[in-house]
């Protein structure tokens, strides 16, 4: 998913870069936070020359013109100001199907600032958090991003999902699963699951308040009280030693409403617990606990170094 | 707001030196790239601007990030037989064919063709109001401005319609080139 969001992070700053409110502070940030977010830009300027080169040779592919509705609803309103960066992915939630797939195989996706209940035939519910995708190809989940599971005790079940390089099975239970930027992690909240993996010699079997963390170097078991798990359900978000710059992100991806963080201090890291809320308020209370400045800027809150 | 005159451009080059070249290396990811940049900028700075300026800074960073274009679209001209230049999603691997003529060889011809249907597979998948939208934006080179007049939509929906365009396309194509 991480992959997905840089791209449509890309596009939304690549369209308004002729735009006069163009936030140019707010795109070096973002092109400072990730090198693969200069090359996802790169990738669109590249795609922008190739269409400018074939130029009048791809008129036989607009077959499916018809008037576009004006759909600048007050949702995209509130992004407009975005340098639409996050605007962008709200929009491809709609519109991406992926090409070529068999018929059986369902995906669902959730935007940016929205979780989705996906309920599966068997009766397993899924809360999607933003900005997410799960595959569903019969008892064969695929999650990218993070979602809570809540699979009901039944014989003989066979359903698996993947996450990354790993696969919990064996499952009965309620769990939680991060597949997300190269690490994973399945906390259990509830009951007993399996996770396998060939980065494992077997499968492990994790009970209620025992988790699993991998990134890419290392594997390690984690606790955590049950009521902790997948927090962001009720509106929380938990960090433990995480870079400023990614917890700006997941307040982002969670609430809706811009927030970046100076490269300045996007390194700070940060341990405890956020209430989403809307954003902004999430920034401020992260701005106090940090002794930082939350700056509002175009469309959302700027993390800066306190200015005496 | 009141308007810079030209010659202002280059005091607020001045001004803006520093956040110009974190831009620019941030943009490039390259030191010496950004300063070889932002002596270009200077001196097309210098040069003047062909009308009154609103916002000279935003205009400056608006020169900057097109000359980094006009640099990738340079490159892009001269390998146009590797895929992908940015190299990102296919490994860095160097172009072993450098062309050196000017005039197409049969085999690029074909692979221009070849890229040609691409795209155009491409668009046809493409949701109707971003279709629309980016052919009147890239093949009959309308602005967004205009676009946005002559649909009756705004602006910023047709940012949007651009955005979902673009990754669209670029999710299409970079799928095709992984396979």
């Amino acid at each position: 998913m991480t992959e997905d969001r840089i791209l449509d992070e890309a596009s939304g700053w690549f369209v308004r870069q002729q735009d006069d409110a163009m936030d140019w502070e707010g795109f070096t940030a973002w092109l400072e936070a990730d090198p693969r977010h200069r090359q996802a830009y790169d990738g669109l300027c590249a795609l922008d020359s190739d269409l400018d080169f074939h130029g009048k040779d791809l008129e036989a592919g607009f077959s499916n013109i018809s008037p576009p509705a004006n759909d600048d609803g007050p949702r995209w309103g509130r992004w407009a100001g975005l340098g639409g960066a996050v605007a962008a992915a709200l929009a491809l939630v709609v519109v991406m199907q992926p090409v070529e797939r068999g018929s059986q195989i369902q995906e669902y996706r959730s935007a940016v600032g929205h979780s989705r209940e996906v309920a599966l035939a068997d009766g397993t519910r899924v809360a999607l958090a933003p900005d997410s995708r799960l595959t569903v190809s019969g008892p064969q989940l695929a999650l990218e991003g993070t979602a809570y599971f809540d699979v009901p005790h039944k014989p003989g079940r066979e359903l698996a999902v993947r996450a990354g390089s790993f696969t919990i099975s064996d499952v009965g239970t309620r769990f939680a699963v991060a597949n997300e930027a190269g690490s994973v992690s399945v906390d259990v909240e509830d009951g007993r699951l399996s996770v396998s993996s060939d980065r494992l010699d077997r499968a492990i079997v994790l009970t209620a308040g025992h988790g699993i963390k991998a990134d890419e170097q290392t594997i390690r078991l984690t606790q955590m009280r049950p009521a902790d798990v997948a927090s962001w359900r009720n509106g929380k978000l938990q960090f433990e030693n995480a870079p400023l710059s990614l917890v700006v992100r997941d307040i982002s991806r969670y609430s809706g409403r811009s927030v970046t963080a100076d490269p300045a201090v996007s390194g700070q890291p940060f341990s405890g617990v956020i209430a989403i809320d809307n954003g902004d308020t999430a920034a401020r209370n992260l701005a106090q606990i940090m002794a930082l400045d939350a700056r509002p800027v175009d469309g959302g809150v700027r993390l800066e170094p306190r200015r005496r | 707001m009141a308007e810079t005159p030209v010659q202002g451009l280059l005091a607020t080059l001045e001004e803006q030196r520093v956040a110009l070249r974190r831009f620019l290396v941030a943009r490039t990811g390259s030191e010496s790239d950004a300063d070889d940049l932002l002596s270009e900028l200077w001196i097309k700075s210098q040069a003047g601007a062909t009308g009154p300026i609103a916002n000279p800074g935003s205009y400056l960073f608006r020169m900057a990030n097109n000359l980094v274009l006009d640099r990738l679209r340079e490159a892009r001209r001269r390998s146009r037989r590797e895929r992908d230049w940015t190299g990102e999603f296919h490994g860095d691997q160097d172009l072993a064919l450098e062309i050196a003529d000017t005039s197409p060889t049969s085999e690029q011809l074909l692979i221009e063709r070849e890229e040609a249907r691409h795209l155009r597979e491409a668009i046809a998948q493409l949701p109707p109001g971003a279709q629309r939208v980016l052919k009147m934006h890239k093949i009959d080179g309308l602005s967004h401005a205009a676009v946005a007049e002559s649909l009756g939509i705004t602006k910023s929906a047709v940012e949007k319609h651009m955005a979902v365009a673009m990754a669209h396309l670029r999710r299409i194509l970079r799928d095709w080139g992984n396979d």
